[in-house]
């Protein structure tokens, strides 16, 4: 993807150069967001942040890892930031909510609204227990789970090694298994 | 019913789209308003030294005048 922009001009300031850039990251960003935050409203406020923050550290790009790895290390320190002010904002009672349509239900048609409601339970169950996680563990966990980031990928934007990594998902996954008691829960774990 | 739950990929709205076009707008926004604001804390911050330093002086002198060696002097014969 990275070939296609002019990293040139982009990062002497060349509008056009940009605006290329937002259209080929703006939709991953944006689901990268909303797969670690789960809120829609939190995850474009994070997206906007995101590429302010491309633009505003554009010279900072050295050209050593691709612009895709530069640029899911920005949001991951983005989402983290997010995460961590969720967590003061729940400290004070404000709970940000997980969106309804982020428990989205696959096959719906096949199933009788009771299994519908059914679903949408377990799926809340299940997000608030990823919720729960640490944030290095829930921003592992996710990326790998919900954005099918390889481990390596997962390591470059974390800025992480990949055996902390490795140890970082098993424990996700440690502690989801300790907190869900349906099996079709751990199923998807 | 065994499915991962399944999480539907966002797609970008227009507006959002348009405000991630203006990123650099903003950005130099904020780069202005961090600006202005370094400024005043500096000014602030000067004023403050240059009002303590002075009122530093003033209040020497007034301690002196109304210290016991005030009248220092004013007694002396020879």
């Amino acid at each position: 993807m990275s070939k296609e922009i002019d990293i040139n001009a982009f990062q002497s300031g060349n509008i056009l150069a940009f605006e290329q850039l937002v259209d080929l990251y703006e939709k991953k960003v944006l689901n990268m967001c909303w797969h670690l935050l789960h809120n829609r409203e939190e995850a474009e406020d994070a997206t906007q942040d995101v590429f302010i923050a491309i633009y505003q550290s554009k010279h900072l790009f050295k050209g050593e890892s691709q612009l895709s790895t530069w640029i899911h290390r920005i949001t991951m320190n983005k989402c983290l930031e997010y995460m961590r002010h969720a967590k003061r904002k729940k400290r004070f009672g404000i709970k940000v909510p997980i969106d309804e349509s982020f428990l989205g239900v696959e096959n719906k048609s096949q199933l009788n609204p009771e299994q519908v409601l059914m679903e949408r339970e377990r799926s809340k169950a299940f997000f608030l227990a990823v919720q729960q996680l640490s944030e290095n563990q829930r921003a592992a966990y996710s990326l790998h789970h919900f954005d099918e980031f390889s481990y390596k990928e997962i390591s470059e934007s974390m800025n992480l090694s990949l055996s902390a990594v490795e140890s970082l998902i098993f424990r996700a996954k440690q502690q989801l298994i300790k907190q869900l008691k349906d099996p079709i829960q751990k199923n998807w774990i | 019913m065994n499915n991962k739950p399944s999480i539907h990929s966002l797609e970008v709205s227009t507006s959002l789209h348009e405000k991630l076009l203006k990123s650099p707008v903003y950005a130099q926004k904020m780069k202005n308003r961090s600006l202005t604001i370094s400024i005043i804390t500096t000014l602030l911050i000067l004023f403050n030294l240059f009002y303590f330093m002075s009122n530093q002086k003033t209040l020497a002198e007034d301690q002196i005048l109304e210290s016991q060696y005030a009248n220092f002097g004013s007694d002396l014969s020879i």
